[in-house]
């Protein structure tokens, strides 16, 4: 909404200061604004601007605003059709190879949306850490946790600073029952980032299973484990003391 | 002979100078410099780029980052991926011609393309300034345009009358070839102000690199592609996370540094 606040005096007054590319930059803007509260009538008269423009060139970006159009509007195969020719023509852009794939995931076509998702990141190999994502987003939802955290490493591997990607790895550890590793990443998080509430629910968590299982499978002395079981019950507590949910995490970490 | 250096030398000059030689020098370096502008625009559209060759230069991207990240990762994945990238970048899996040889290949039509660009780059930003220059010392050699308001040491003789070959006359004086000199490094700015700030109308500054062409784009990945195979082949892993639950502990201060090593 404040989008369409902001830039609708913009492009509506006829003595606008901006120039050519700053406008159309602030159109597109505009008409995807509109598609996310889905009226797709205003978007449609933005986009008749622009088409008036450029009326002797063929422009992928405006194709990929008429693929959106036709996705808010629930054509989603008329979409794919449209994605398709673009990305014959125009190979390297990525806007719409993701375009082309959000609209698979949004038809419920999973298997087909990371089959183009693989391609798109055999091309696009690095750099690309929300695809990445993604994937590990619908393999999780397959089930796939082995190549979900395969994901999650080549996200890892691009950015080794940021705490959330050590949390969903180790998150993805502990689905496949690899306590150790799950509690080395909770910790690698914990470092990151201070008093992470999920890392030391998950220090809790794995440590107690960790202190299960049979020793060959611990890198870590049983000494250790306890520490960190303490250590993650202390900090929790600490975290929760002014909270009005205080008695209940209390009662669960005496278990 | 010192003393009438700084007398003011009155010299009138011909008004229609002005219009004749002073103004037309500016207008047309000023339209010289716009139409160049336009015409490297034109040269530089065409040169697209291939999906192969997004791959190619990702991957070399992806090995960097590989290599200097790849404590972060368990020891088992770590291996995974040095296997497959060691044979990967060997074998160049990724690169767009992987029996792509470095010499002799200026002949090679693939590659004239490339040179051509540079040489056309290089002819579009030289040209002009060859044709202005004889233009201006052809036609107005000799000329005195303006006066400048104000005095200069005796050593800016040579640059403001280029062209005129008299010891006596006051350097405020300038000449037709100086007056273009000026031009040339002057407009810089007024071309950036209207044409934006990476514009190539062309100052002083762009001249020089033109000459320098890209050398063979295909072998140079293909060397980076083999560099970072053996790369890749030496790196050793040496987990990050090793020690991290002792370093957690002493950290919140549940033990102390000096016990780190008892495990």
């Amino acid at each position: 909404m404040d989008v369409i606040e902001l830039a609708k005096p913009l492009i509506d007054n006829k003595f606008s200061s901006l120039d050519s590319v700053e406008k159309y930059e602030i159109l597109e803007q505009l008409i995807i604004a509109y598609l996310d509260i889905n009226d797709v009538l205003k978007a449609e008269k933005y986009l008749s601007i622009i088409t008036k423009k450029i009326d002797n060139g063929y422009s992928s970006r405006l194709q990929k605003l008429n693929g959106m159009i036709e996705e808010t509007k629930g054509n989603y195969e008329k979409a794919i059709d449209i994605y398709n020719e673009t990305l014959k023509k125009d190979e390297l852009n990525e806007a719409v190879h993701k375009r082309l794939i959000a609209v698979n995931i949004a038809n419920g076509n999973r298997d087909e949306a990371i089959k183009l998702l693989n391609k798109y990141l055999e091309i696009f190999v690095s750099g690309d850490e929300d695809a990445w994502l993604q994937l590990a987003d619908l393999y999780l939802l397959d089930n796939q946790c082995q190549q979900a955290a395969y994901c999650i490493e080549e996200v890892i591997l691009i950015d080794p600073r940021n705490h959330l990607y050590y949390l969903r790895y180790a998150d993805i550890m502990l689905c496949l029952g690899k306590y150790q590793m799950a509690s080395k990443y909770y910790c690698k998080a914990l470092d990151l980032c201070k008093d992470n509430v999920r890392a030391l629910y998950g220090i809790l968590y794995s440590n107690q299973y960790l202190l299960k299982s049979k020793p060959e499978d611990k890198l870590t002395s049983n000494e250790t484990i306890q520490s960190l079981i303490n250590l993650a019950k202390e900090e929790l507590e600490k975290l929760y003391k002014s909270s009005p949910c205080k008695e209940v995490v209390k009662e669960f970490l005496e278990q | 002979m010192a003393g009438s250096m700084y007398e003011s030398q009155d010299l009138y000059l011909d008004p229609s100078i002005k219009y004749w030689v002073l103004f037309p020098i500016m207008i047309v370096m000023f339209l010289v410099g716009i139409l160049r502008h336009n015409i490297t625009t034109i040269l530089n559209e065409g040169q697209k780029m291939d999906l192969k060759d997004v791959k190619e230069s990702l991957a070399v991207k992806y090995g960097r980052l590989f290599i200097s990240n790849r404590n972060y990762l368990t020891e088992s994945a770590f291996k995974m991926r040095k296997t497959y990238w060691y044979d990967a970048f060997n074998l160049g899996k990724y690169l767009k011609d992987p029996n792509a040889t470095g010499n002799g290949d200026m002949l090679d039509p693939a590659n004239m393309e490339s040179t051509m660009t540079g040489m056309k780059k290089g002819f579009a930003n030289m040209l002009p300034q060859y044709i202005l220059m004889s233009w201006v010392s052809f036609f107005f050699a000799g000329f005195v345009i303006i006066k400048l308001p104000f005095y200069l040491p005796l050593g800016f003789k040579d640059m403001l009358q280029r062209g005129i070959d008299t010891a006596n006359l006051d350097i405020t004086w300038v000449s037709s070839l100086s007056w273009y000199f000026l031009n040339f490094f002057g407009l810089g700015g007024i071309f950036s102000l209207i044409l934006g700030k990476n514009n190539s109308a062309g100052s002083a500054k762009d001249i020089a690199p033109q000459i320098q062409m890209a050398p063979n784009q295909k072998d140079r990945f293909n060397k980076m592609h083999k560099s970072l195979a053996e790369e890749v082949k030496i790196t050793e892993h040496q987990w990050a996370l090793e020690d991290i639950e002792d370093k957690i502990l002493i950290k919140y201060g549940k033990k102390k540094p000096e016990n780190k090593k008892t495990k």
